[in-house]
């Protein structure tokens, strides 16, 4: 099975090289890298700090969906409309890790999703996708008698809040709660909040330090008891390893937006 | 919609720690009432009423020392009190059909047959702990178990007040079986409480720590390479226990004779 990787010179790209080239059964077809940076035309693997292949980073994604049987996406939000377009040109499956998007992008995936299979996976860590299918699970049992409120720590360098993990997150919880996430969302407490609703979802992106350990977390506060799921990652390799997963998972599959829920079998 | 009259509970050993926080409970919670109490004979609360002693307003129901007449006058009763007790008012409610929620812990294999006897012929609720919280997080505990591969170490952490005299705790405990049924094995050859080195493959590592007066925390840990899975619960106060209860007696309610679970009551499966 053949894979390319976008974004293939970044941090977590590097780890999903070095997966693909340490997983049997799997071939690297191609990367690219943001055109015009220095990354392109070096070697991948060399890239990824492995000994070379002879396999230059390119800054043609077409190029890269033609010798693949799926594309793994760890490039930029600003790539991936882009992406997406080839993707359903090509009617080669993508799994998307790359996150931050915004209803162009949603749109774009409805369209690419009519013509080629499309994982949406903000998150890729098995651990974090099962948090979330528990925190669905508890808020449905718990429904009214506790409150809900996600709180997630990210790298300074995230540069934008909330995470599509945090809101999936959210997503969950209001599954569970049967409430619209519009309803329920509560970014914001200052000033006179009055009391807090019992289908509230609060939400609270912490960022700070360098790989300070990616946490998602979900609490339910009781009368005189808490519950806490939570998901932590601290390296790179762990989202490589969900990814590349979801590659295999995503060959032969129809046309459809899939998520890492259906890619796990978590229900 | 007809409103359904409230469930009518007694509340045996209603003057104990637990008994007080129940006939508490019971008070508070929409859709039920309180039905009575009592104490054993000789206890000097025996005549006074039932809720005053508990610290609410009078509820005009004295503390018997008959738990017979409790069960005729009630449509089901809690027992948080002593095994051979337990035992005893297992056969009553199973004579007058009426629920039984017991949360006494300890019952010898015989006391145990008494229970599990009766709950052919009346509903019954059993559970060493009956805090919600608990409880889902014991069922998650073996599911996550069942699903993170054996890349995941499992590691137990809790904590409670200076005075606690058994370690691990119970609950701790449970968890550890819960995490090790999940993966298959018998928590009696992994588990390690006391370590003082390395590691071993496959252990299931208990770390306990005990200061001030903390009702209780537990942590279940799965740590891979890069990535960690954890569950947490956190008690503030043994209310939690009246909490479940009273979710327990809710759902009750109309139930066939058996013998269920707090697993039952909250639908986990
Ligand atoms: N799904 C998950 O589990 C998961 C996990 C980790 C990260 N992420 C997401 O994945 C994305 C990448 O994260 P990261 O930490 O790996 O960031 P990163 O280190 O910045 O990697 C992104 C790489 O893509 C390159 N790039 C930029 N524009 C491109 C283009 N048009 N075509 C091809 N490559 C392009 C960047 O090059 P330059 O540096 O030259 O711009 C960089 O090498 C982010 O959206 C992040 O949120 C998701």
């Amino acid at each position: 099975m053949r894979i390319g990787v976008f974004g293939a010179a970044g941090a977590t790209g590097k780890e999903v090289v070095r997966r693909i080239l340490s997983t049997p059964g799997l071939v690297l077809s191609g990367g690219t890298g943001r055109p015009k940076s220095a990354d392109i035309g070096k070697d991948i693997a060399a890239a990824a700090g492995l000994k070379p292949i002879g396999l230059p980073i390119l800054a043609d994604p077409a190029a890269v969906f033609a010798i693949s049987d799926v594309v793994i996406d760890f490039a930029l939000s600003s790539a991936t409309i882009q992406h997406l377009k080839l993707a359903a040109k090509a009617k080669v499956p993508i799994v998307l890790g790359v996150t931050g998007f915004k209803a162009a992008h949603r749109t774009a995936i409805a369209q690419a999703a009519k013509k080629t299979a499309v994982v949406e996976a903000p998150n890729t860590a098995y651990a974090v996708n099962l948090a979330m299918v528990y925190i669905e699970r508890v808020a449905r049992v718990l429904a009214g008698d506790f409150d809900i409120e996600i709180v997630t720590v990210g790298d300074r360098k995230l540069p934008f809040a909330p995470s599509g993990t945090a809101l999936q997150l959210v997503d969950a919880a209001a599954r569970g709660l049967g409430v619209k996430r519009d309803n329920a969302l509560v970014k914001v407490r200052d000033g006179d909040i009055g009391v807090r609703k019992p289908t509230a979802i609060g939400l609270h992106n912490i960022r700070g330090g360098i790989r300070p350990g990616n946490s998602q977390r979900g609490i339910f506060f009781g009368d005189s008891e808490v519950i806490e799921i939570a998901g932590i990652t601290s390296s790179p390799g762990v989202y490589a390893d969900g990814a590349v997963i979801a590659a295999q998972w995503v060959k032969g599959k129809r046309p459809g937006h899939y998520g890492m829920r259906e890619v796990f079998d978590l229900g | 919609m007809v409103e359904k009259r409230p469930l009518k509970v007694g509340v045996v050993g209603c003057a104990g720690r637990m008994g007080r926080m129940l006939v508490a409970e019971i008070v508070a919670t929409p859709g039920l009432a309180l039905g009575g109490g009592t104490e054993i004979a000789g206890n000097p609360v025996l005549g006074s009423d039932v809720a005053q002693q508990a610290g609410l307003p009078a509820a005009g129901l004295v503390v018997g020392s008959d738990p017979r007449a409790l069960f005729k006058a009630c449509d089901a009763v809690v027992d948080f009190t002593l095994p051979a007790a337990t035992a005893i008012h297992a056969d009553l409610a199973a004579e007058a059909k009426k629920i039984l929620i017991a949360g006494t812990t300890g019952l010898t294999p015989a006391q145990q047959e008494i229970v599990t006897m009766a709950a052919t012929r009346t509903a019954i609720v059993q559970s060493a702990n009956m805090s919600v919280g608990v409880n889902i997080l014991l069922g998650l505990a073996e599911d996550a178990a069942r699903r993170l591969t054996e890349t995941y170490d499992i590691e137990i952490v809790e904590m409670h007040h200076r005075h606690k005299v058994d370690s691990p705790s119970g609950t701790a405990l449970a968890l550890g079986r819960a995490a090790a049924k999940g993966r298959g094995v018998d928590l009696d050859s992994v588990k390690k409480i006391d370590r003082d080195g390395a590691r071993r493959t496959g252990d299931i590592g208990f770390a306990v720590l005990r200061g001030g007066d903390v009702a209780g925390d537990h942590s279940l840990i799965f740590a891979a390479d890069g990535v960690r899975f954890e569950l947490t619960h956190r008690a503030g106060s043994r209310r939690i226990f009246a909490k479940g209860a009273a979710r327990a007696l809710l759902w009750s309610r109309g139930r066939k004779p058996g013998l269920y679970s707090m697993r039952d009551v909250l639908g986990l499966g």
